[in-house]
């Protein structure tokens, strides 16, 4: 646990922009695509880093090859910092903060809809892709918003445009699709659809990084409404348990920010 | 439940190190695109070499043997994964 000076919004945004720069910003080759970085940051994107692991365990599906590499890091990561990365380092997180703030009416997602993710995380990524090959077209990849965004955008782009084919433009109305939900509901994505948060988010009750609960908690709920995944932190917080071991906390710690007895110290 | 927490937490630790060490100690066998008289060279690939022929399908499965793309191996060769 961290104590709450290095802990602020304004250092999480700073982490968020460092992170998007610093994982896209290989432009003079030099990558070290072997490693997988468990965020939503295509492989694809010319100036990426790093690789993503739902890309290598698609392939490596298709290889009908266990993906010891991609999943001991993903393991360890979320042993070690649980869903840390979704809330600070990941390009996608930081994109939907951002567009949340775009004014209008916005919803709260029903519950059952966080199942989706696992459902995506084992038909997509690991069993279609085992049937069918890693290079089939009901692969998480080929609808992938991020892909869309860093891949299939800039490539039709610096190919000067031109057709698009129907998967294409199939990849593009997901990516609107997204888009228009996390306009309108905080985190949408991280909820429902991203299968690295499926894959982190049992690991959250385990991790090692934690939100310290607050001590003298007045259940006043602020940190319920501050909680950009309505996964209600005010029970645990009540109880002095970890918030963060909800499976869909991102481990942002606006709960703790926006709690008046810790204001008050 | 902390006592619970805490060997769940110990077994995955163990077993995230346990894998990446497989993975980094693991071998595949990659055979060539083209065979000569029928014949399929292949060579011992890393599993750090996999991952990233996975992140440009630099390699596909082919009756049930990998197959490295004749491009893959040169670095000019490289392009973005089509899916």
């Amino acid at each position: 646990m961290i104590g709450k000076s290095l802990i602020t919004p304004l250092a999480r945004r700073l982490v968020q922009v460092a992170s998007l720069v610093g994982l896209n910003s290989s432009f003079g080759g030099g990558q070290v695509k072997w490693l997988c970085v468990p965020v939503m940051n295509c492989h694809s994107c010319a100036l990426a880093w790093f690789a993503c692991p739902i890309g290598v365990f698609v392939h490596y599906a298709g290889y009908r090859v266990f993906p010891f590499l991609a999943l001991g890091t993903l393991l360890l990561v979320g042993v070690l910092l649980g869903r840390f990365l979704c809330g600070w380092v990941c390009p996608m997180g930081f994109l939907q903060d951002l567009l949340y703030k775009i004014p209008g009416r916005k919803i709260a997602l029903p519950g059952w809809t966080k199942n989706i993710k696992y459902v995506l995380l084992a038909v997509t990524v690991m069993l279609l892709p085992f049937l069918f090959g890693g290079e089939t077209l009901w692969s998480y990849c080929r609808v992938c918003p991020v892909s869309a965004l860093q891949s299939t955008i800039p490539n039709w782009i610096s190919g000067g445009g031109g057709a698009l084919p129907l998967r294409t433009i199939v990849k593009l109305a997901v990516l609107a699709a997204v888009l228009l939900l996390v306009v309108i509901s905080r985190r949408g994505f991280c909820r429902v659809l991203c299968p690295i948060g499926a894959a982190l988010a049992p690991l959250n009750h385990l991790s090692f990084w934690r939100v310290k609960p607050v001590d003298g908690c007045i259940a006043c709920k602020q940190c319920n409404t501050a909680c950009p995944t309505q996964c209600e932190p005010a029970p645990r917080m009540i109880a002095t348990m970890p918030p963060s071991h909800a499976a869909e906390c991102v481990i942002c710690h606006d709960c703790r920010t926006a709690c008046p007895v810790l204001r008050r110290k | 439940m902390s006592r619970t927490r805490a060997i769940l937490r110990s077994v995955l630790f163990s077993a995230a190190l346990a894998f990446l060490a497989a993975g980094a100690l693991r071998t595949h066998k990659v055979y060539d695109e083209h065979s000569d008289f029928g014949v399929r060279v292949f060579d011992r690939v890393s599993e750090v070499q996999l991952v990233e022929y996975a992140t440009f399908s630099g390699v596909y499965v082919h009756g049930g043997l990998l197959i490295r793309q004749e491009w893959a191996t040169r670095l000019e060769g490289k392009q973005p994964c089509p899916t």
